[in-house]
């Protein structure tokens, strides 16, 4: 018990103190919108820009902002579509296999463009090597770096007064160069250390004793990113409860460790440049929430097999903040989890922001500030603000509709699916344990999380076409109006002085945590009832 | 303008990620890890000059002269190597039984592995139990006893 606490402790300050370095490079990319501070940087992002063709003059408004970002997903998502459907003529490296069907190349594209990583393929088995490295592997930078730029632009509207927020292809560009690259070649080595495959042949066979063929391929470069990038798909169909991508109880928590540096380091950004209190407020919010989901998770004894070289109590972590942090990758089956620990996962993903993915994960827990701001400020009588800036009602609406968004495409799509026949097709009956397998699918997507009890089961038609698009309205509808709060914060006058309620200090962080589980309960416990509640 | 701001830079921008991530990426990764190429390389046990299996994936094995894994837990193409250390202190009867090797040594054998992954996990990312690697505790008996355990190599 000691030694599980200390395991935690261990690898929840390692993933704090080097959150707090990579939140210095951040708060300079918020703060220096045009040219950095640092020479040697600044002459990098100058010759790259020029060949690029990107202007770091030119200020985007938020609507110019949302469509630069969702030109160049689009293009991604065009591109991932068609490879995947001919892999088996632009491949160069193998195995050769067949191209997918229209909705499951649309599906697999949109689900990594997303950051969802939602998977109903079989990696090993469906995909060439090709196709998991200019495809999968590249679509895995692309996510988190257009989550990860969004919020850079999201903070800066808070943090000056302007009629721009900044440009999107500066801050992917920065991200994605400055940032996510670099620490992923880094972790991707260590991995290779710890005993992930980086090869580009596609298989090795046995013909001595259990006469088998392996699997290998660029395993440690697609994990590295996987998890820092809060993408969780697997390079195996098995994801990381197979030993190639993940093989010890050390990985694991390396792992673990990855996964929680970017939503870790953009509330302590937001700090650096918004007071240093507010930022370690909300970072405390979010460890306070996940110590509460970790406990649930771990309450009850899991009901299958969990690997033996994690233990329960790692293969269990290692889910929940693959859950918290949504990503979605797994290193022991949902099956195997206890209905406390599948409630956990769920309002993980009913939440979003505990501390969420990189990117979007933050800017969840502003639109919950603010919301908890207004229900406050209603309860004591007095207009609402938030550092300086009056809260007013086009924020609160537009709150409001990020927070509905998301029980709307998880619960239509579900009840369609169960009620139309959709569900009783691919799991033969309806009952408590199949509904839920339904009801997390959606959840899942809607979350941009990924983690999936029907795997390639959720390979036919509807599952691809209906889970795709809840993937693509999760993750841009989302995005575009919290740009939009955002741009409504930077036209604002913004005043010193006490905040007439305090957005920081313990009485803040305990009120916000209150309030994000009330609103959470409050709109899906009847779903959760049906399921897991009443295993 | 227009075109350049809302074609042009994203195609560009495109066309840069794909051949930096999807082609350099990996293959940096690749060049870095030849300095630990069995690794690299998906862990094959090599004996002879022949693949008689992968440290980290195990395969269907009834022989009963070698240690198997928990068929419990598989994946799409085999099995997790790693097992309880009682699991494999439960076997060496069979084992010793059908190989003439001694238990005395197979238990040594079983201990000194187990201490062996807790060293590999900083004895602190210790699993809360016990374990060994299957395919690390055959490849020590067909190097110990390559008399008993050439026949089983190369046929199934």
């Amino acid at each position: 018990m000691i030694n599980f606490i200390l395991q935690t402790v261990v690898i929840m300050a390692l993933s704090i103190i080097v959150s707090y370095i990579i939140s210095k490079p951040i708060s300079l990319f918020i703060k220096y919108e045009k040219e950095l501070p640092n020479k040697y940087l600044n002459k990098i992002e100058s010759a790259l820009f020029k060949i690029l063709g990107i202007d770091r003059n030119i200020s985007m408004n938020y609507k110019q902002y949302f469509l630069s970002l969702i030109i160049l997903n689009s293009i991604f998502i065009i591109f991932d579509t068609i490879f995947l459907m001919f892999q088996n003529k632009l491949s160069f490296i193998g195995p050769k296999y067949p191209g997918l069907s229209f909705d499951l190349a649309f599906n697999t594209a949109i689900s990594f463009v997303t950051n969802t990583n939602l998977q109903h393929y079989i990696g090993e088995l469906s995909l060439s090597l090709t196709s998991q490295m200019l495809v999968i592997i590249t679509t895995m930078f692309i996510g988190p770096s257009s989550g990860l730029a969004s919020s850079l632009a999201f903070i800066r509207g808070f943090l000056r007064k302007s009629n721009s927020i900044g440009n999107f292809y500066v801050d992917f560009m920065r991200s994605l160069i400055f940032l996510i690259l670099p620490i992923s070649i880094i972790s991707s080595i260590i991995l290779v250390i710890l005993g992930v495959p980086q090869t580009f042949s596609p298989f090795y066979n046995i013909s001595s004793i259990t006469h088998q063929i392996v699997y290998t391929g660029p395993v440690a470069s697609l994990e590295s990113i996987k998890l820092l990038g809060n993408n969780g798909g697997g390079f195996y169909g098995s994801n990381s409860i197979n030993p190639f991508e993940d093989p010890s109880n050390l990985s694991n928590f390396f792992e673990m460790f990855l996964m929680l540096v970017f939503p870790l380091a953009i509330p302590l950004a937001f700090g650096n440049l918004l007071g240093k209190k507010r930022g370690l407020t909300l970072l405390g919010s979010i460890l306070v929430s996940m110590i509460i989901i970790i406990v649930l998770s771990e309450i009850l004894k899991p009901i299958g097999y969990i690997s033996y070289r994690f233990g329960n109590y790692s293969g269990i972590l290692f889910n929940s903040i693959s859950l918290l942090t949504n990503t979605g990758a797994i290193d022991a089956s949902l099956f195997s989890m206890s209905s406390s620990a599948i409630i956990a996962f769920l309002f993980s993903m009913f939440i979003q922001s505990i501390p969420g993915s990189i990117g979007t994960g933050f800017m969840y827990l502003i639109v919950y500030v603010l919301l908890t701001l207004f229900i406050l400020g209603l309860m004591v009588g007095k207009m609402p603000e938030f550092i300086g800036m009056k809260i007013s009602p086009k924020e609160v609406k537009l709150s409001v509709l990020v927070f509905l968004t998301h029980p709307l495409i998880i619960l239509l799509p579900t009840a369609i699916a169960l009620s139309a026949g959709y569900a009783i097709h691919i799991l033969g009956n309806i009952n408590s344990y199949t509904y839920t397998e339904i009801l997390y699918e959606f959840t899942s997507a809607a979350a941009n999380n990924g983690s999936s009890y029907l795997g390639s089961l959720g390979n036919t038609f509807f599952f691809n076409i209906s889970t795709a698009l809840v993937m693509f309205i999760g993750r841009f509808l989302p995005i575009g109006l919290m740009l939009a709060i955002s741009q409504s914060f930077s036209l604002k006058d913004r005043k010193a002085g006490l905040e007439p309620l305090p957005t920081q200090g313990i009485l803040f962080l305990l009120l916000l945590d209150f309030m994000i589980f009330l609103l959470a309960v409050l709109t899906f416990i009847p779903f959760v009832i049906v399921g897991p509640l009443s295993w | 303008m227009m075109v350049k701001q809302y074609i042009l830079v994203p195609i560009a921008i495109f066309v840069f990620c794909l051949i930096l991530l999807g082609l350099v990426y990996p293959l940096i990764i690749r060049g870095f890890s030849l300095a630990f190429k069995n690794k690299a390389d998906g862990s094959p046990i090599i004996i002879n000059k022949t693949i008689i299996g992968s440290y980290l994936i195990s395969g269907y094995i009834n022989n009963s002269a070698f240690f198997w894994p928990n068929y419990n837990i598989s994946f799409a193409f085999g099995y997790d190597p790693y097992i309880t250390i009682n699991q494999a202190l439960s076997q060496i009867n069979r084992i010793s039984n059908s190989t003439g090797i001694s238990k005395q040594f197979l238990k040594e054998l079983i201990y000194k592995n187990s201490y062996q992954i807790e060293e590999e996990n900083l004895f602190l990312f210790s699993p809360g139990q016990r374990i060994v690697n299957v395919m690390e505790l055959n490849e020590i008996l067909i190097k110990t006893y390559p008399n008993i355990y050439s026949k089983y190599i190369g046929e199934k």
